[in-house]
């Protein structure tokens, strides 16, 4: 599983993995410093806790930090090869590691490592990487994000397969040729491997970590990162985790003394989090669907409010191997009878971005608007592209959601009812069933979004659409878009790769329609802007504490 | 007593079967996909992940084996681990168990302390205007729902007075006070009504009129006479209730922030991580029975007239 698939829906708050806000410096490869503050955080205000609302996380360790609240405080704790500052044309920044290249095949990487310590003093070494990536793709840890190591020789052996057992218990791809390099094999070219490497499950591990198993870790672990597990304490479950600044970071140090999780119930009514923010309990809260009109225009003149695109899209997948929407044309139809405006309006204040492509906006140069044509409102267009693609009254489009109840999911099916003359039936399936009836071809449409795990178009081109790929359940097969996928993997080159990606869409999108890109739904919070300044959202919904200073 | 003390906690063991067992087959039998705690995110988990957990939990055993090997953890108080973090169960209910007991605790003072005092005054105040108020009020407190009354405390008293936290458990005791109202709350009034009815009752018995003839203060003969005899159905209710306070304490710990096995009880259905649910409630249970036990223990010892190894 490589993407991070969720239902539409669902306010796409928390987005899984990367990034701690690192930039500065020189482009690509060079030597340089992971500073983020700049200047004028170098003469913030030192001091403050800042308390930042999470639900309880499932893991908080590297080796198994598979969704987002786990992966907020886990990305403050560790710090991996490589750093991304969301710059546009997708360029990692230093982590850990200063410099980096790969041979000419992309196949082998080399990774040169600064000196540097984890927060209890031991050295962070090409060890450090080895350990915390071969714990993490063991077996028997059963970690569900082992699997973004799986481009690394020797996975199989290590990992196993519901057939095999493991029969390795070391990474034959990883290996230190001396304590500060790094070398990584991997089975098949990858030229963006770098990128994937800010993967919260590519983290740096000290020997104290142990296996996977070690509970004290689990609960407390050390890492290398800005920020550290407040000493003498552990994650108290659904109450909070404390961290404070670590002094042994090797990059600009934070201003806050410290970030307080305060841990809240998943279930909570959505106006809870505002309301505890409102009361004085916590310092950043999302307002809930409903209130964020008010919540800008209460937060917005004092730079208060943020609304922050993600690197995201929530689209309509399509069974385009079955019969009924086999047609380009009348997947296009069914895009063009989408008012997505009006939807936004309806049901989300007006917030939601309607999408016009799969790869959306904060992928910057890789971003094509536009390149999806059918993604405007069109009805008139649309009953004549379905009618010519055998759509009529007698058709039934069996559509997969989460809520037959949802607004937005509602809508979808009142928009092509009403423009196309089709029937829709919503069917409610909890998201494991309705995989599996995807995967078996049982629908013609359902309600999904995609959200990347690293800085890479492919990262959503391979996944949702690639030859091959668990998630491509759509069965979408274009032998032109999976050469120019292979290719660009291979392609050394960024602008000569970006243009095999862009290609790819625009065959994908612009051509076939594979699926329907319907919003890009931005993450937004209010913070008291009186009292704190610095704060963003990095692409990942993350907030970005190296920059968050006191007034 | 020793012998009935016995009895009872052999009938515990049945009820702990039994209520295992019907939960077992809700959770495990009922259609969906018992590795859906560990979707997250709507995330679809890999064949070489999912086969590995389905190994793991031996889910892939026929659903007997599955309920007998549950079981035989269960004699060992072994209750599992949960899916989603992988935790055992018992370290869930170690942590839990305690915040709930406090908030528990605190609303059945509560219930107490409110529902005696009102049922107390509305008794002697029989059809006077207090009564009825009381009687008015304490009808709106049983038709709230839990979750209506801990808003509307929160919105009261800690949004717009400012008297109490809003949520968590930050400041001390003053933190418990508005969980422990929105649960005891309820439960208060049909304490307040019984008290009401039973108190009133024992009031126009013929010792009462005698202790008053022998020239007892009024306020003796209701407090010494007549509340001893009717406390015990109230006493008796209380425990019942206690039953009750675990499926409120899920609201109230929800509305309220705090951590405990209500909480964790709502997580876990909510996420199906089937381990957690079956852990809290066959603890609630356990847990009922002892202190319904324990209530009967109490109530012999008020009133001599019950006999417990009848």
């Amino acid at each position: 599983m490589r993407g991070e698939r969720r239902r539409l829906g669902s306010v796409a708050l928390a987005m899984a993995v990367l990034a701690v806000a690192c930039g500065g410096g020189s482009d690509g490869g060079d030597s340089a410093s992971p500073t983020t503050a700049g200047d004028a955080a170098a003469q913030a205000r030192q001091g403050g806790i800042f308390r930042q609302p999470i639900n309880e996380p499932a893991f908080i360790d590297p080796y198994n930090g598979q969704e987002g609240n786990g992966n907020r405080v886990i990305k403050r704790l560790f710090v991996g090869l490589t750093t991304f500052d969301g710059n546009p044309d997708l360029v990692m920044k230093p982590g850990v590691a200063e410099t980096w290249s790969s041979d000419a095949t992309c196949a082998q990487w080399t990774f040169n490592l600064r000196r540097s310590t984890f927060s209890n003093g031991e050295e962070v070494t090409a060890e450090s990487f080895i350990r915390g990536w071969t714990r993490a793709a063991d077996g028997r840890a059963i970690s569900r994000v082992a699997g973004h190591l799986s481009g690394i020789q020797g996975y199989p052996e290590l990992h196993g397969a519901p057939d095999s057992p493991p029969t390795a218990t070391t990474f034959a791809g990883l290996s230190a040729p001396d304590p500060q390099t790094l070398s990584v094999k991997l089975g098949a070219p990858d030229c963006e491997f770098d990128k994937k490497t800010v993967h919260s499950v590519m983290s740096p591990v000290p020997s104290v970590a142990g296996a996977f198993d070690n509970k004290e870790f689990n609960e407390a672990p050390v890492g290398n990162g800005p920020f550290m597990i407040k000493p003498g304490t552990k994650w108290e479950h659904d109450r909070g985790i404390s961290l404070v600044r670590s002094d042994t970071y090797f990059g600009a140090k934070p201003n806050l003394d410290g970030i307080e999780f305060v841990i809240l119930p998943s279930q909570a009514p959505p106006a809870a989090q505002y309301s505890a923010f409102e009361a004085g309990d916590l310092d950043v809260a999302t307002p809930p669907v409903g209130l964020r009109a008010a919540a800008e225009a209460k937060y917005g003149p004092t730079g208060g409010f943020l609304s922050r695109l993600p690197y995201a899209t929530g689209f309509i997948g399509v069974n385009v191997s079955g019969a009924t929407l086999g047609d380009p044309n009348a997947r296009r139809a069914l895009s063009l009878a989408l008012d997505r405006d009006a939807l936004s309006k309806a049901v989300a204040e007006g917030y939601w971005q309607p999408a016009s492509a799969l790869i959306p906006p904060p992928f910057g140069s890789y971003h094509q608007a536009g390149v999806c044509d059918a993604c405007r409102f069109d009805p008139v267009k649309a009953k004549e592209l379905g009618t010519s693609a055998g759509l009529s009254s007698d058709t039934h489009l069996r559509f997969l959601v989460s809520s037959a109840s949802n607004p937005v999911l509602v809508a979808y099916k009142d928009q092509i009812e009403k423009n196309l003359g089709v029937a829709v039936d919503l069917e409610a399936l909890p998201l494991a069933e309705a995989l599996a009836r995807q995967a078996a071809g049982e629908y013609e449409l359902i309600a999904l979004s995609w959200g990347a795990d690293y800085p890479t178009t492919d990262n959503f081109l391979f996944p949702l659409l690639g030859q091959g790929s668990a998630e491509n359940a759509g069965k979408y097969a274009n032998t032109e878009f999976n050469d120019l996928v292979r290719q660009a993997r291979a392609q050394r080159d960024d602008g000569e790769r970006r243009t095999l990606l862009k290609r790819a869409e625009q065959i994908a999108i612009g051509q076939d329609l594979a699926l329907v890109p319907t919003f890009y739904v931005p993450n937004q919070v209010v913070f008291d802007a009186d009292k704190w300044t610095g704060v963003d959202l990095d692409f990942f919904g993350h907030l970005t504490f190296q920059t968050i200073s006191l007034k | 007593m020793a012998g009935y003390t016995v009895r009872r906690l052999l009938h515990m063991v049945v009820v702990l079967l039994g209520a295992s067992l019907l939960l077992f087959t809700c959770l495990f039998v009922a259609p969906g996909d018992p590795l859906a705690a560990i979707e997250g995110e709507n995330r679809a988990l890999d064949p070489s992940t999912r086969a590995a957990l389905v190994d793991r939990y031996r889910l892939d055993e026929p659903l007997p084996r599955q309920y007998v090997h549950y079981v035989s953890r269960l004699v060992r108080a072994d209750l599992g681990e949960s899916y989603r973090q992988r935790r055992s169960v018992n370290e869930v209910l170690r942590e839990k168990a305690g915040t709930t007991g406090r908030l528990a605790v605190a609303a059945l003072v509560c219930q107490f302390l409110l529902g005696v005092g009102a049922g107390v005054v509305a008794a002697v105040t029989r059809r006077r205007f207090v009564d009825v108020l009381i009687v008015v009020a304490t009808s709106v407190a049983i038709g709230l729902p839990v979750f209506v009354i801990g808003l509307g405390l929160q919105q009261v008293f800690a949004q717009r007075l400012g008297w109490l936290p809003l949520q968590g458990h930050g400041a001390g005791a003053r933190s418990i006070v508005l969980p422990a109202v929105t649960l005891g709350l309820g439960y208060a009034a049909l304490v307040a009504r019984l008290t009401r009815t039973t108190l009133g009752e024992a009031l126009r018995a013929d010792y009462i009129r005698t202790a008053t003839a022998k020239g007892l203060s009024w306020r003796a003969v209701v407090t010494r006479h007549g509340l001893r005899t009717s406390l015990i159905p109230v006493i008796a209710y209380l425990g019942i209730a206690f039953g009750g306070l675990l499926g409120g304490a899920a609201v109230v710990e929800t509305i309220f922030n705090w951590d405990g096995l209500g909480r964790a009880l709502v997580t876990a259905v909510v996420a199906q991580d089937n381990p957690v649910v079956m852990g809290v409630v066959v603890y609630g249970v356990a847990a009922f029975v002892l202190v319904n036990l324990v209530v009967d223990l109490v109530s012999a010892a008020l009133d001599p007239r019950i006999r417990l190894d009848g």
